[in-house]
């Protein structure tokens, strides 16, 4: 009985039916090598980004509320009032007569007290109300005066 | 080149000065065996290309809880049948081809590739192959052309003897009728 032919090979068996580029296998250990060793850098600057990024961002927002709080906490009535000029607070005191309440005392309690500070022309005028206001009094000789 | 034994690649790598060095010989030793394999899976050599330093990458995250409970060849032959079909599955999805139009574009690709070896024959082989089932292409190329035991398959496709003899015996019988017919 005449056996069919088989027509699969067997010459081929067991031998590989592509080519690999030529060096292939040459250079393929070195390209993982690359690739492992940046997988290594990958997972450093991973870690480095997702420990150190949120701590970076935590820590802008607190220093950024803490600034916040402390300024709030500083505010002070009197330190807007210490932000009117001169002249605004000398026509107040001359609109609420203060000047003709005030004793000489107090006035120069006032005037020397060292919170109350007074830009130079508005401490002229304010200086020449005073002087003139002891003037009518003939407290002072002012020719007396101005020799000394 | 001198071959490393399971053991020796295992000590070496779970050393963190020696880690580099072992997965180096552990490339070397093994990059051949699987190349071919992916190579007759996916056809094309630049996915071959991609697969394979895919299936070394999975080899040096999981080698250090190895157990050897298989041989690493074993283990790494499995990673790269499960790479190959996973590819394949991706590359049906990707372009919405029946499995047909992929198996019949990757056969272009053999009438075309100057790097295939061998002659006529050897490529009307390999478009008989790719007629078949994933699984039963796994198993002739297994059988045919790496020449490995019915028992070592079974271990990498966790699939009995008995069937892996039936599979290859029905991708027989339809190459056979293939090249018959064409």
């Amino acid at each position: 009985m005449n056996k069919k032919p088989n027509p699969i090979p067997e010459h081929l068996a067991g031998k590989q039916p592509f080519e690999a580029p030529v060096g292939y296998f040459d250079s393929f250990p070195r390209q993982m090598a690359y690739r492992i060793e940046g997988k290594q850098e990958l997972k450093r600057s991973f870690d480095f980004e997702y420990l150190f990024r949120p701590v970076a961002i935590t820590t802008v927002l607190l220093f950024m509320l803490a600034t916040a709080v402390l300024t709030f906490r500083n505010y002070d009535g009197a330190d807007a009032e210490a932000q009117h000029s001169g002249e605004t607070l000398l026509s107040y005191v001359e609109q609420e007569g203060i000047l003709d309440e005030m004793s000489e005392d107090e006035l120069l309690e006032h005037v020397y007290d060292e919170n109350f500070v007074l830009p130079e022309s508005e401490e002229d005028s304010l200086s020449n109300a005073f002087t003139e206001e002891l003037a009518e009094d003939d407290f002072i000789d002012f020719e007396t005066y101005d020799e000394l | 080149m001198q071959e490393f034994s399971d053991r020796e690649i295992l000590d070496l790598f779970s050393k963190e000065d020696t880690r580099n060095y072992a997965f180096n010989m552990l490339v070397r030793q093994y990059q051949q065996r699987l190349y071919w394999h992916i190579r007759k899976m996916v056809i094309v050599h630049d996915d071959a290309d991609d697969i394979l330093q895919n299936v070394f990458i999975k080899a040096y995250k999981g080698l250090i809880a190895f157990r050897e409970d298989s041989k690493i060849y074993t283990w790494l032959y499995k990673i790269a049948t499960n790479e190959c079909i996973t590819f394949l599955n991706n590359k049906k999805k990707r372009f919405f081809l029946p499995i047909v139009d992929v198996e019949a574009q990757l056969s272009r690709h053999i009438e075309n590739d100057p790097r295939m070896s061998g002659d006529r024959i050897q490529m009307k082989l390999q478009q008989a192959i790719l007629t078949l089932p994933e699984k039963q292409r796994l198993v002739f190329n297994m059988k045919y052309f790496d020449e490995m035991k019915y028992e070592e398959m079974s271990e990498i496709l966790g699939t009995s003897v008995g069937a892996l003899k039936a599979s290859y015996h029905h991708a027989v019988k339809k190459i056979e009728e293939f090249i018959r017919s064409h």
